[in-house]
C-alpha cells in the first residue's frame, strides 16, 4: 500500500498540495478527480518521488520513500497524459525493452519481460510495428507496457485517457482494470466520472486539498463535492438517479448497459 | 502533403529480408564502403558497376520501390542543380547556348558524373536507413564508435540522443505543419523582402521550439520514471551475433571496393 | 463533424478552410472557387477562423495583447486595441488584467481562452474548431459550450469537430465521417436515430438517443437528444411502478 500522509508542497509561499492524505492499496482501483489546477498532477509527482514534499511523508509498503534506493522507486510506475512523449524507441517491442535495459537485466530476462508486458496490454501481435503506425489508444497501452517491464506494484495514471478518442479511452481503461485484477494498485486521475464508477474508493481535490473521500456513489450524491471537483455528472448517472427516484434502481457500478437494461424493462402509456 | 511524407530519413520500413536481418554494424560499414568506392574513382565503369550493386541491394531489401521513389523525388532537384552548375561552369567546348547560358561538353559530362555519384551516395544511405530500425542504427554506431569511449567520448549518450532524435523527427514535422497552418489561418503570408520574411518566421519558429522543449521535458521525465539514469551501464534486448550473412555482406563490400579501385582508370570522363 | 480517429475529420475541416489543398474536387468559398496552388487571398482568409486542437501551442508573442493582435495586424484591420479588448472580454478575460501578461504563464483554461480570442479577434464569418474542448475540465467545458452557442447566436457559422456525439447533439446539422466518406449529413435527430450504424463505425451515440431507440420499440415516445428533455419525456410517457 502507498500511504500519503499529510503531504504538502509549498512553492513561493503557495501551497500547490496542502496536507493531503490518501491511500493506494494493491489490487484496488483508486480514483482521483478534480479540476484543472487542483494539484492532481503535482500529487502524482510527489508520490512518484519526482518532487520532494515540503512536509509530510509517503510510505510505500511500510517504508518511507524518502531517500529510498533505486529499485524501491521502481515499485511505482506512472503513465502520463501524452502517449507521444513516453515512447523512446521507434518499434513496439524495442520500446518496452527500454526500461529493463536501464536496469541492466540479462537479455533473456528482458525478452521475457517484453513478452509478458505486451501480452498483458494486448499488443503482443503488434510487437514489430513501428510506433508511428499505432493509434492513440495503442500508443498509450504501449506506454503502460513500458512501465510493466519494470515490474511495478503500483501504477499512477495521470489523465492517461484525456487525449484519446472514446475507443482509445475504453482500451486504456480496460487495460488498467486488467492490471488491478493482476494485483497492481492503480491510482486513476480523470475528469470523466464514467471511468471511475467502479472505483473502490474516490478522492476529489480542489486548490491542493482533498475535499472528498468515499465511494463513487456517495460522491455523486454530494452536489457540493461535485461542484468543487469541477466534474460533469455523466448522463448515465443522472438517468440512473432519476430511475431510482421512480423506484427502478440501477445496480452499482452504473454502466450504460445497466441503465439501458432498466429502460428496456419499462412500459409506456401508449404501447404499440 | 504533410511534411513528414517528404522526410524519409528515419522512416524505417520493417520487413524480414536478408538486409533487415544483417547487423547494423555490417550495414554501416557496407554503406561506408560503397560511398568510399564512389568517391575513389572518376570512372563511369565504376559508376555502372556500383549502380548494378545498388540495384541488387534494393531488390534484396524487399522494400516496395515506391518508398525509394519517394526519397528519389526529394533529392532529384539537388542532383539537377549539381548537374546544371557543372554544365555551366566547367569546360570550354560549348554544346549549346541559351542567351548568356552556355552548356559546355566537359561540364555536362562532369555534371552527369557528379550528379550520378550524389544520387548513388544518397540512395546507398537510404538503403541503410530503410532496412535498419533507428534503434539498431544507433546501437550499431554506438558499437562502432565504442573504442572512442577510451578517450572519454560519451558514446552511449550520443547513441541514445540519436535514437530519440530519429523517433521525434516525424512528430515534430507534424507539429511544424500544424503551426504553419494555424498561423496562416491567422493571416500569415510568407512574402516580402528577406528581412521581412525572417521576421515572419518568428510565429512559426518560437512555437516549434516551445513545443520541442516541452516534449523534451516530458520525455526526460518519462525516461526517468522508466529507470533511466544517465551514465549507468545499460544492457541490450537485441543481441544478434555476427553470422554468415554478415560475413557475406562484408566480403561483398570488400569485393566492391577492390573492383572499384581496379576499374578506376577505365572509361574515365576526363577528356 | 463527428467520426472516429482517422475517419478524415481534421483533413476535411482543413480542406474546407482552404488550409490543405484537395487533390480532387473543388472548394467554393462564398463566390470564389479555391484551387491549388493559389494562396487564399487575405480578404477571404479573414472570413474563416480556424481553431486547431490545443490552439495554445501556437503562442509566440511576449504579451497576451500582441498574441491576440497578431491576426488583426496581419489582416491590416483598424482599431487594433478596440478589437483585442473586445475579443478578450468576449472569452471572459478582463482586458486590463491580462493584456500585459505572458501568454505562456497562464493557466490551462486561460491559455485556451486567449487562443480563442486570437482567432475571433478578426470576427470571422465561419469558425472552424478542431476538438475545442479537449483537455478542459467539466466546468470549463460547460463554460466553453455556452460561449460557443452565444457566438453562433451572433449569426456566425460554427463548424466543430468532436468524438463525442453528446456534444454534437445540439447542433443544427451533423456530418458523420467514416473512413474518409460522408456517411450522414442531416439533422441530429435523423442522424442519431441510426444508433446501430453509429456503434458499427466506432461512435457512441448520446445516451438519450439509445434510450429513445429502445423505448420507441415499445410504443409512442418522442425523439429527444438532450437528457433534460429525455427526463421530461420519461415522466410523461412511461408507466411507473
Amino acid at each position: 500500500m502507498i500511504e500519503v500522509r499529510d503531504v504538502s508542497l509549498v512553492i513561493q509561499d503557495r501551497a500547490i498540495v496542502d496536507g493531503v492524505s490518501i491511500d493506494v492499496p494493491e489490487g484496488q482501483f483508486t480514483a482521483l478527480v478534480g479540476g484543472n489546477g487542483a494539484g492532481k498532477t503535482t500529487l502524482i509527482r510527489l508520490i512518484k518521488g519526482i518532487v520532494v514534499p515540503s512536509a509530510g511523508q509517503i510510505v510505500v509498503d511500510g517504508t518511507s520513500s524518502l531517500g529510498a534506493p533505486r529499485d524501491f522507486a521502481l515499485r511505482i510506475g506512472v503513465v502520463f497524459q501524452n502517449p507521444e512523449t513516453q515512447i523512446v524507441a521507434s518499434v513496439v517491442d524495442e520500446d518496452v525493452a527500454f526500461g529493463p535495459e536501464n536496469l541492466g537485466l540479462p537479455t533473456a530476462e528482458i525478452a521475457r519481460r517484453v513478452e509478458r508486458s505486451l501480452k498483458l496490454v494486448g499488443l503482443w501481435d503488434l510487437r514489430h510495428r513501428p510506433v508511428h503506425a499505432l493509434s492513440g489508444g495503442q500508443k498509450q497501452r504501449l506506454a503502460i507496457a513500458g512501465i510493466l517491464g519494470l515490474h511495478p506494484k503500483y501504477i499512477l495514471f495521470d489523465e492517461a485517457t484525456a487525449l484519446l478518442d472514446p475507443a482509445g479511452k475504453r482500451e486504456v481503461l480496460d487495460t488498467a482494470l486488467t492490471l488491478v485484477r493482476e494485483g497492481i494498485g492503480v491510482l486513476w486521475v480523470t475528469h470523466d466520472l464514467r471511468e471511475v464508477f467502479g472505483a473502490h474508493k474516490l478522492y476529489a481535490m480542489m486548490n491542493g486539498r482533498v475535499v472528498f473521500q468515499g465511494s463513487p456513489a456517495e460522491f455523486l450524491s454530494s452536489s457540493s463535492s461535485l461542484k468543487a471537483a469541477r466534474v460533469l455528472v455523466p448522463d448515465e448517472a443522472r438517468l440512473a438517479q432519476f430511475l431510482e427516484n421512480k423506484g427502478v434502481a440501477v445496480e452499482w457500478p452504473i454502466t450504460r448497459q445497466r441503465v439501458l437494461e432498466r429502460i428496456k424493462s419499462l412500459s409506456l402509456k401508449t404501447s404499440s | 502533403m504533410a511534411l513528414r511524407d517528404t522526410v524519409l530519413i528515419g522512416q524505417f520500413v520493417p520487413a524480414s529480408s536478408a538486409l533487415h536481418r544483417t547487423r547494423a554494424e555490417t550495414k554501416i560499414l557496407m554503406t561506408l564502403g560503397l560511398i568510399v568506392s564512389a568517391f575513389l574513382s572518376k570512372s563511369f565503369a565504376v559508376q555502372s558497376f556500383l549502380y548494378f550493386v545498388l540495384i541488387i541491394l534494393l531488390l534484396l531489401s524487399q522494400v516496395p520501390l515506391r518508398f525509394y521513389a519517394k526519397s528519389a523525388r526529394a533529392v532529384l532537384w539537388l542532383v539537377l542543380i549539381t548537374f546544371v552548375f557543372n554544365a555551366l561552369l566547367t569546360g570550354s567546348h560549348v554544346l549549346w547556348q541559351i542567351g548568356w547560358l552556355a552548356f559546355k561538353l566537359e561540364g555536362v559530362v562532369q555534371g552527369a558524373f557528379f550528379g550520378l555519384r550524389l544520387f548513388f551516395v544518397i540512395f546507398a544511405s537510404t538503403v541503410l536507413t530503410v532496412t535498419t530500425s533507428p534503434v539498431d542504427l544507433a546501437d550499431g554506431l554506438n558499437n562502432l564508435l565504442r573504442p572512442l569511449q577510451r578517450v572519454r567520448v560519451p558514446v552511449e549518450e550520443f547513441s541514445l540522443i540519436m535514437t530519440i532524435a530519429l523517433r521525434f523527427i516525424p512528430v515534430l514535422a507534424d507539429e511544424a505543419d500544424r503551426i504553419v497552418k494555424a498561423q496562416k489561418a491567422r493571416g500569415l503570408t510568407l512574402s516580402g523582402g528577406v528581412m521581412q520574411r525572417i521576421e515572419k518566421l518568428i510565429p512559426i519558429v518560437v512555437p516549434l521550439f516551445v513545443s520541442a522543449f516541452m516534449k523534451a521535458e516530458d520525455l526526460a521525465l518519462a525516461m526517468e520514471v522508466r529507470g533511466y539514469v544517465p551514465g549507468v551501464r545499460r544492457s541490450k534486448y537485441k543481441v544478434t551475433r555476427f553470422g554468415v550473412r554478415d560475413i557475406g555482406f562484408a566480403f561483398m563490400t570488400l569485393l566492391v571496393v577492390v573492383v572499384s579501385v581496379a576499374l578506376r582508370e577505365v572509361w574515365t570522363f576526363s577528356l | 463533424m463527428v467520426g472516429h480517429t482517422g475517419s478524415g475529420k481534421t483533413t476535411l475541416a482543413q480542406v474546407m478552410a482552404a488550409l490543405l489543398p484537395p487533390t480532387g474536387g473543388k472548394v467554393r468559398l462564398w463566390d470564389s472557387e479555391w484551387t491549388y496552388p493559389r494562396e487564399l487571398p487575405l480578404e477571404l482568409r479573414r472570413r474563416i477562423g480556424f481553431v486547431f486542437q490545443f490552439p495554445e501551442h501556437q503562442f509566440f508573442a511576449e504579451t497576451v495583447f500582441d498574441e491576440v493582435a497578431y491576426a488583426v495586424r496581419n489582416f491590416g484591420l483598424d482599431n487594433v486595441e478596440g478589437r483585442v479588448r473586445a475579443a478578450l472580454e468576449t472569452v471572459g478575460l478582463p482586458f486590463m488584467q491580462f493584456k500585459d501578461r505572458s501568454p505562456f504563464s497562464l493557466s490551462g483554461g486561460e491559455k485556451r481562452k486567449v487562443a480563442l480570442a486570437s482567432v475571433i479577434v478578426f470576427d470571422p464569418d465561419v469558425l472552424v474548431l478542431d476538438e475545442p474542448s479537449a483537455g478542459l475540465d467539466g466546468e470549463s467545458k460547460v463554460e466553453f459550450w455556452n460561449w460557443l452557442w452565444r457566438y453562433r447566436a451572433r449569426g456566425k457559422t460554427v463548424v466543430f469537430i468532436t468524438h463525442w456525439l453528446e456534444e454534437a447533439a445540439r447542433s443544427d446539422k451533423v456530418i458523420v465521417l467514416s473512413a474518409g466518406h460522408v456517411l450522414f449529413y442531416d439533422d441530429p435527430v435523423k442522424v442519431f436515430s441510426h444508433a446501430s450504424t453509429m456503434k458499427r463505425i466506432g461512435l457512441e451515440p448520446p445516451l438519450a438517443a439509445e434510450v429513445v431507440y429502445e423505448l420507441q420499440k415499445k410504443g409512442t415516445f418522442p425523439w429527444v437528444l438532450d437528457l433534460d428533455k429525455l427526463l421530461e419525456a420519461l415522466e410523461e410517457y412511461a408507466l411507473w411502478p
